[in-house]
């Protein structure tokens, strides 16, 4: 791999063993994984993420930089404005960790510093928008769809039919939040681990970490599976609601008239551009005064 | 209301706040599992699982990217919770109750996330005065964090607590909130299914 950082690593004079390449040292690889775990932590409105960034990288700007005034040099650089999908973040530390290491190697200077914050920068903008893609957009409401399905592979069905869980047994219970969280936490915890490897093995390159995967393919595939599990969903939950003899049992027409209706009003708030928000109130609205109509209708006629 | 209830409720909930920005974001602090810790808190888990998976529905329409703030699902959760197993409010009132204190708790995260913003000038000092203690602002974070959830909660559960306490009647709104609530899944599916499908299609 012919990336700048390691260019700058064959520059440098006796630290450039250390950046010359292989892999990421494992208790570096894994102090720089559990700090990350904390990036969101110091996320703060004028520069974001930053805190949380230095913290995570300051064992990598330790063994680059062992001099304290170097590393505090270094670590002052990089509270600069920094924010990134927190799942993302492992391939940018594990590139700037390379870099660093490559800049130290080299001497440093104002030329490596500045390619180090643009390659991050970069690298940061890509990355976050792939990752809230990924995680935000398809991956998280997936994970409440696997939730649905193991709940009703395991004969709850209380979210549709209100007043079923009472006698629902704590392992049904626990059954789909567990699903959905190992679901979730295996994907991104995959991510957060390889991340720091593979952004240290590209380290100095600006495409580093975004041909890593083929992110592409991951998320038309994910959304894929949103729909398909989303029916699948959607197909059992009228199943369970059309079903004779459920305790909310009414007449046909009446059980299948809360879909269609919740269906219609969804449709008609996504085509005004309205949020999750308006749809929801309007319903409450809606019901509330349709209760008072009655009762003032039942007032009336009573009098 | 039982009051060790609230307090432990609240307590959890300020634990997994932390998981649900600060923290590894492991998915425990989502609606449909902080609701399920919750109500086996307050003897309620059945309810509770339903709560927590409707408004994990709900919210899944808001995502946390860039610097947006999206409705918390772990105060949403918690009042939501206290409020079902206080008896003064129905299922259905519960739940519009949690998905308000939710909402709500944006503002209290924005002040969070601007006193941290006064930070920067002092790490920067640190850092330049050889005691960059990091860690130790990080965690000053990590509390205030899980401080402000605590207290949110329990003042809102209190409140209802207290209502209730009172004498106050909350159930004649039982029937429209339990109807409105009745439309929740439908509503949560068919955002999703239109998500994806626009995603698909696109």
């Amino acid at each position: 791999m012919t990336g700048p950082g390691n260019e700058m690593a064959a520059a440098g004079g006796g630290g450039a063993a250390k950046a010359a390449g292989g892999a990421m040292p494992f208790g570096l690889h894994l102090s720089l994984f559990l700090r990350s775990l904390l990036i969101q932590a110091g996320w703060n409105y004028q520069r974001m993420q930053n805190l949380g960034f230095v913290y995570a990288l300051s064992p990598a700007l330790r063994r680059a930089w062992p001099e304290p005034e170097k590393f505090a040099a270094a670590a002052a650089r990089h509270t600069a404005t920094f924010n990134t999908q927190p799942y993302m973040a492992g391939f940018i530390l594990g590139n700037v960790a390379r870099m660093e290491e490559a800049a130290a190697a080299s001497g440093g200077g104002p030329a490596a510093e500045a390619r180090i914050m643009g390659v991050r920068q970069a690298l940061a903008s890509s990355l976050a928008s792939i990752g809230d893609r990924i995680f935000w957009g398809r991956l998280r409401p997936l994970t409440a769809e696997v939730c649905m399905l193991v709940w009703l592979a395991a004969g709850m069905t209380c979210w549709i039919v209100p007043g079923d869980c009472a006698g629902a047994p704590l392992w049904a219970l626990l059954s789909g939040p567990a699903a959905s969280v190992l679901f979730y936490s295996g994907f991104a915890f995959h991510i957060r681990w390889k991340g720091i490897s593979v952004g240290y093995a590209c380290g100095g390159s600006s495409s580093c970490g975004l041909d890593a995967f083929d992110w592409s393919g991951v998320i038309k595939r994910l959304s894929l599976a949103g729909l398909v599990l989303c029916a699948a969903c959607i197909a059992a939950a009228a199943a369970t609601l059309l079903r004779p003899g459920i305790p909310a049992s009414g007449a046909f027409w009446a059980k299948l008239a809360v879909p269609v209706l919740a269906f219609a009003a969804q449709r008609a708030a996504r085509r005004a551009g309205r949020s999750m928000l308006f749809t929801v109130s309007a319903v409450l609205a809606l019901s509330v005064s349709g209760w008072a109509a009655l009762g003032i209708l039942n007032w009336i006629r009573g009098a | 209301m039982d009051y060790f209830a609230l307090f432990a409720t609240a307590a959890a909930a300020g634990l997994l706040q932390l998981d649900n920005v600060q923290f590894l974001q492991s998915m425990v602090s989502r609606p449909l599992s902080a609701s399920l810790v919750f109500g086996l808190i307050c003897g309620c888990p059945g309810e509770a699982a339903r709560l927590g998976l409707l408004t994990e529905l709900i919210y899944s329409d808001y995502m946390p990217m860039g610097g947006s703030l999206p409705p918390n699902g772990v105060t949403a959760s918690a009042v939501g919770v206290l409020a079902l197993s206080s008896g003064v409010m129905s299922p259905g009132l519960a739940f519009f109750a949690g998905l308000a204190a939710g909402y709500l708790y944006s503002g209290a995260e924005f002040r969070l996330r601007t006193i941290r913003s006064g930070w920067n000038s002092a790490v920067e000092a640190a850092l330049s005065a050889g005691r960059p203690a990091l860690g130790r602002r990080l965690g000053a974070s990590l509390a205030m964090e899980s401080a402000a959830v605590f207290v949110y909660v329990a003042v809102l559960a209190g409140a209802i607590a207290a209502a209730g306490a009172a004498g106050a009647d909350l159930l004649f709104l039982a029937p429209p909130a339990d109807l409105a609530y009745a439309f929740m899944p439908w509503l949560g599916l068919s955002a999703l299914y239109f998500r994806f499908r626009t995603q698909t299609l696109k």
